[in-house]
């Protein structure tokens, strides 16, 4: 004897099972916080830099979400070193603030996150003994950082891109999301 | 033939109800390394840079821990060479780690306070081994890498390294700079 089993969602669709297969909708965290409107980009504007300087700094403010960082973009005019670091209980500071952009535009969410370009509140440069990815990035390069959110930043930690050259023009952008821890 | 057929739900420990979309069930595939990340059981070790000589290793990870297997998520490997070079990524066993600069790894879940120190080693431009004076009989990839254009192995937990097994990023040719990314978890045996 066999039993027939149909699986419904909340609002009574029902899942359909076509060439004997599950028909099913995969769907990342990343994409989850997209449609929730948790998903930002924080994009720095060009600027000539200084060795060592922090392109870009992120934290996380919220005590009810981890930042998931799920993507960073690098680009620099100089052949340098770059390296991605974390640190905690920093004042975070800088040149400019750079607001998060809500990925999903249909949303009014705002990021619960400080960030700067030319972010100087830490002192990751001393060592760099919290370095998370290094590497090299070529004149007029561009590096792309596919992590898929696995970074996680709880509150008041941060994550800083610094380029070890000095270039005279640097971009960074970094795309990540808020989950609820 | 179904004797009678039934309507239900899937729902989860907290009452969520899975959605279906368009007659599709929504799933959220995790894999072993996004749960490895949750559970604090994740690193990053990333060297800085280095000068590298022809045939250096300009990075090297071993597993220290009998109780784990060390799974490889993702290898960044970056160097500064004319032409580029071919950077042979292998594996030995045995080896007694040594190098320039030992690299500590960094839990990717900052909210995690677990710490590989105990259980794994890492140095910089490592000598412990000379596997490419027997051709990397070991050896996994042979990239030939771009200068100062990160090459990227997503690896996804293919290569597991056991107790006391390494795994290396050598450079056939004279660099001037060099920097190799390990990105792993720790599986329980």
């Amino acid at each position: 004897m066999s039993e027939t089993l149909t699986v419904i969602g909340p609002s009574g669709e029902a899942a359909t099972v076509a060439d004997s297969a599950l028909t099913v909708r995969p769907q990342s965290d990343f994409q989850k916080a997209v449609e929730d409107g948790d998903a930002y980009s924080w994009s720095a504007l060009t600027y000539d830099m200084t060795a060592k300087d922090t392109i870009l700094g992120v934290e996380n403010n919220s005590s009810t979400k981890d930042l998931h960082i799920q993507e960073i973009h690098i680009q620099s005019d100089t052949a340098s070193q770059f390296i991605v670091h974390t640190e905690t209980g920093l004042t975070v500071g800088g040149t400019n603030v750079v607001t998060g952009v809500n990925l999903n535009r249909n949303s009014g969410n705002a990021a619960p996150a400080t960030a700067y370009d030319d972010e100087t509140g830490n002192t990751a440069a001393d060592g760099y003994t919290k370095r998370l990815i290094t590497g090299l990035c070529a004149a007029d390069g561009n590096v792309v950082l596919e992590l898929g959110g696995c970074i996680i930043l709880p509150n008041d930690h941060f994550i800083g891109v610094d380029l070890t050259a000095n270039a005279g023009a640097c971009n960074v952008t970094i795309i990540g999301y808020f989950k609820d821890r | 033939m179904a004797q009678f057929a039934e309507s239900t739900y899937l729902r989860g420990p907290d009452g969520s109800v899975a959605q279906v979309d368009s007659n599709r069930l929504r799933v959220n595939p995790k894999s072993e390394f996004q749960q490895a990340v949750e559970d604090g059981r994740a690193y990053s070790w990333a060297s800085l840079d280095k000068d590298p000589d022809a045939a250096d290793t300009m990075f090297a990870l071993e597993n220290n821990s009998t109780a784990h297997l060390l799974c490889i998520e993702k290898i960044i490997i970056s160097m500064t060479c004319v032409g580029g070079s071919v950077c042979p990524v292998f594996t030995a066993s045995g080896v007694t780690m040594a190098g320039t600069a030992s690299v500590d790894g960094v839990n990717l879940n900052r909210d995690s306070g677990q710490s590989c120190v105990p259980i794994s080693t890492a140095y910089t431009d490592e000598t412990g081994q000379d596997e490419a004076g027997s051709n990397w009989p070991g050896r996994l990839y042979m990239p030939q890498c771009l200068t100062s254009v990160p090459y990227i192995i997503d690896v996804g937990g293919a290569v597991r390294l056991p107790y006391d097994h390494m795994i290396g990023v050598d450079i056939l040719e004279a660099g001037t700079a060099a920097n190799v990314t390990f990105i792993g978890w720790f599986e329980p045996v």
